[in-house]
């Protein structure tokens, strides 16, 4: 299915910029709308990332010079990679942006089923090329490329069939089984398997078996590598699984085709926000206007009647204590659904600052850096590193531009940072004693005193709060088009800004290589009151009118 | 075209969207739907395109219209309340998009498409990808596309509330008058009672699901005017509002 018609484009085009080349005005306002195409390739940076990630990883289980590290790499790949391209494919097949496009349009189901089939199998291509870069890799380290060729290929193409085979059985008979978020335990595990220590990557090794990648991996770690050779018979199930490709392809194909048939859900699943029975009425009396040109994520004020702090959680709580009526008002409509999740991700970042910590005194043999992802998932969990979420700074698309969704309504810049730093500020103290405990372990770790440690995370959670003025202000940046808006205002805030930062940045070198106290009394007050300044100027900036609450879609 | 619409029903869970819809348009007229919010419209028009699967039967020319009946699907155009299109499409991708899979993408079209991005003052912005395009500006291009591919039945949801500009209104109702002319029909749901008065030949009025008023709209201006000035469709509304079913 092709969707253009290039010789009828070609035609009209051509006639269409004759007639502009004539008219001075209309050949401007052409030249300053239209895109160059290489502006419209969306995916290429997004593909290259991937790649690069992927190289990477690759990099360090060759240079490990662990042959089950490399190979339990791809076979950990394999596996997410299979069932997150399945997932994504049935998600895009049913509820795609494609699928609400070309419903209104003829286009037979079938056709259109091949068509995003087509693209699946042709995403697929990508897979296969990494496993053979992959593979091809382990037999430059641990093989001889030009001998070990044959079973290169057999085992690149085993392993993207036999894991598309299962992925597409699972879509076939038990859909709901399957996520796209299954690939992250792969790929985390992916990063854990470089450091492990001999045993538990044998015993990782041993447990790929239970996956189908795990089996073409066996087999070609037999077949070219110093393992067992009797385990490149591994090589047979994952044969027969891609021999049965097509009789699953065919089941599945005949279940979307079954769902294809009854439409209803397809134009509505993009375009009217699913909702439970008591919004059917609501999503009867008015046709969703969210129909935009990309599906938006716009905060919907569900009751009229204000949250009950009082039964949310602790952290909530101490907030409620400190906002006043009206800022309870203005953070319920900032918050949306995110208002009484703090104390929730508190928790788990909890859990999360034990387990690290367990794993930090507990493993001598693991890299040093290892320790810090927990440290940084917990703060991003409960900390507001980046000032938390706030979905009323989103907001619809409307005429090419995102409006936020605080914009339209009568609540000022001083009220939501009033409201975001007297939030920001108790869940950064909550989150101290996570950070200080694991500071300690850290240190203690890296032979540190217990003191030492404790200043640091001290130092970190002082930091945090210091930043968040500027980090408050960055927020409302991100729903402008303040670095689109050329003019003496605008670049005379960035020269401040830039000034600010430099200035910020040395005062917290400053804090960390001079530890006095009375270095680190200074350097938190530069940092805070450089923030200050900086939160002050772009309320100057915005209030002023000298910037627009417009900025362009991230799909741009 | 002639349709015939026979007890078409839809639920949406406990809601009923459509209850028993019955009436026939034929071949070479414009149908005005209107009704509240809520009533039924927007649902109507989209069991008329496929998108939605009602109950009961659709016949265009006396044939039975389902989602795969493909050569019906191609002398139905359907342009939803809000343009639907792929925002890193241009215009003229766009358009060229919709004339091939309508299977009109002859060289003998190029004319008509550029008449009518004249009309819609689209030519400066051929080369524009659709997400750059204001709503009116996206609307207009949708509509050209619909229109270059002359499709038999045209339905147009709600479209005097997509934000075109007068010029954009004035065309779509030349174009609309004329694709009548050439025996095509057009339906459309609107809630500005003046358009519906003077663009269509034939009234459907849905409350509930269900049909209020079903008739040619001489047959209502030959209603005298009301004593209050208002138009004879206001005093229609009025009457069935304080009329239920």
């Amino acid at each position: 299915m092709k969707l253009s018609a290039p010789a009828v484009e070609r035609g009209v085009r051509a006639q269409a910029r004759r007639e502009l080349r004539e008219s001075r005005l209309l050949w401007k306002e052409y030249r300053q709308h239209r895109t160059r195409w290489w502006r419209r390739n969306r995916n290429f940076r997004a593909a290259l990332g991937s790649v690069y990630i992927l190289a990477i990883l690759f990099l360090v289980a060759v240079r490990s010079g662990r042959a089950l590290a490399l190979l339990c790499v791809v076979a950990l790949y394999a596996s997410g990679t299979a069932l997150f391209r399945c997932a994504n494919y049935y998600a895009r097949v049913l509820r795609g942006y494609d699928r609400a496009v070309l419903v209104a349009l003829p286009v037979p189901d079938d056709e259109y089923l091949r068509h995003e089939s087509r693209r699946f199998f042709r995403s697929c291509v990508g897979a296969f090329a990494v496993f053979v870069l992959a593979y091809g890799a382990y037999a430059i380290v641990h093989g001889n490329l030009w001998h070990d060729l044959g079973a290169i290929l057999v085992a690149a193409v085993l392993q993207t069939f036999s894991g598309l085979c299962i992925g597409m059985a699972v879509l076939a008979y038990r859909p709901e089984w399957i996520r796209t978020s299954a690939i992250f335990p792969f790929y985390g595990l992916m990063i854990v398997c470089l450091y492990l220590p001999e045993d538990g990557l044998r015993f990782l090794w041993s447990a790929t078996l239970i996956t189908p990648a795990g089996w073409v991996a066996h087999g070609f770690g037999a077949m070219v590598g110093s393992a067992d050779s009797s385990e490149r018979f591994w090589f047979l199930p994952a044969f027969i699984l891609s021999a049965v490709l097509p009789l699953v392809l065919r089941k599945l194909r005949s279940r979307l085709a079954s769902e294809l048939a009854s439409p209803d859900s397809a134009f509505d699943a993009v375009f009217v926000p699913a909702s439970g029975d008591d919004h059917e009425q609501t999503q009867m009396a008015e046709p969703s206007r969210t129909g935009q040109l990309w599906p938006a994520d716009i905060p919907l004020i569900r009751e009229l009647k204000g949250a009950d702090w009082t039964r949310l959680g602790w952290i909530e709580r101490i907030v409620a204590g400190l906002l006043t009526d009206r800022q309870k008002v203005v953070a319920e409509f900032m918050l949306v659904d995110d208002l009484g999740t703090w104390s929730k991700k508190w928790r788990t970042a909890a859990i999360v600052t034990a387990m690290g910590v367990a794993l930090t005194l507990a493993t001598p043999s693991l890299p040093s850096w290892l320790f810090f992802l927990p440290m940084v998932f917990a703060g991003f969990m409960s900390a507001p590193i980046l000032g938390g979420s706030w979905p009323g700074f989103k907001g619809p698309t409307a005429s090419g531009f995102v409006l936020p969704a605080y914009a339209s309504f009568p609540i000022g810049y001083g009220e939501i940072s009033r409201v975001m730093l007297k939030t920001n500020v108790i869940r950064a103290l909550t989150w101290a004693p996570l950070a200080i405990i694991y500071a300690v372990a850290l240190a203690r770790r890296l032979g540190y005193s217990f003191g030492y440690g404790s200043a640091i995370g001290c130092d970190v959670v002082l930091i945090l709060m210091a930043l968040q003025p500027v980090i408050v202000a960055g927020h409302f940046s991100s729903g402008s088009n303040d670095t689109r808006q050329i003019n003496w205002q605008t670049i005379l805030f960035f020269g401040f800004a830039l000034v600010l930062l430099i200035t910020m940045l040395v005062a917290t070198f400053m804090m960390f290589i001079v530890p006095t106290l009375l270095v680190q009394a200074i350097a938190i007050a530069v940092v805070f009151t450089m923030s200050l300044a900086g939160w002050a100027a772009y309320k100057l900036l915005l209030e002023r009118g000298r910037i627009d609450l417009l900025s362009r879609p991230s799909a741009q | 075209m002639r349709i015939s619409v026979e007890s078409l029903s839809k639920r949406y869970g406990r809601v009923s969207a459509l209850d028993g819809v019955t009436f026939t348009i034929e071949p070479g007229q414009i149908l005005a739907v209107l009704g509240v919010n809520g009533a039924g419209k927007t649902t109507l028009l989209r069991c008329f395109s496929g998108i939605v699967a009602g109950s009961g039967s659709i016949l265009y020319d006396g044939e039975r219209f389902t989602r795969g009946s493909m050569s019906l699907r191609r002398k139905i155009a359907f342009l939803p309340d809000f343009p639907i299109a792929f925002p890193h499409h241009t215009v003229l991708r766009h358009i060229g998009m919709v004339l091939r899979l309508y299977e009109a993408d002859d060289s003998a079209v190029e004319p008509r498409v550029l008449e009518l991005l004249r009309g819609f003052d689209l030519l400066p912005l051929i080369d524009t990808p659709m997400s750059k395009l204001s709503r009116g500006q996206a609307y207009k291009a949708a509509l050209a596309a619909l229109l270059a591919v002359d499709a038999e039945l045209l339905l147009l949801d709600e479209p005097f509330a997509s934000g075109m500009d007068p010029n954009g209104i004035t065309f779509l109702k030349r174009e609309t008058r004329a694709a009548v002319a050439r025996g095509n029909t057009v339906v459309y749901s609107t809630q500005i009672l003046d358009i519906a008065e003077t663009l269509s030949d034939r009234l459907l009025i849905i409350e509930h699901g269900q049909v209020r008023y079903y008739a040619p709209l001489a047959e209502l201006q030959g209603a005298a005017s009301g004593h209050d000035g208002s138009s004879v469709l206001e005093q229609l509304f009025q009457q069935l509002r304080s009329t239920p079913k």
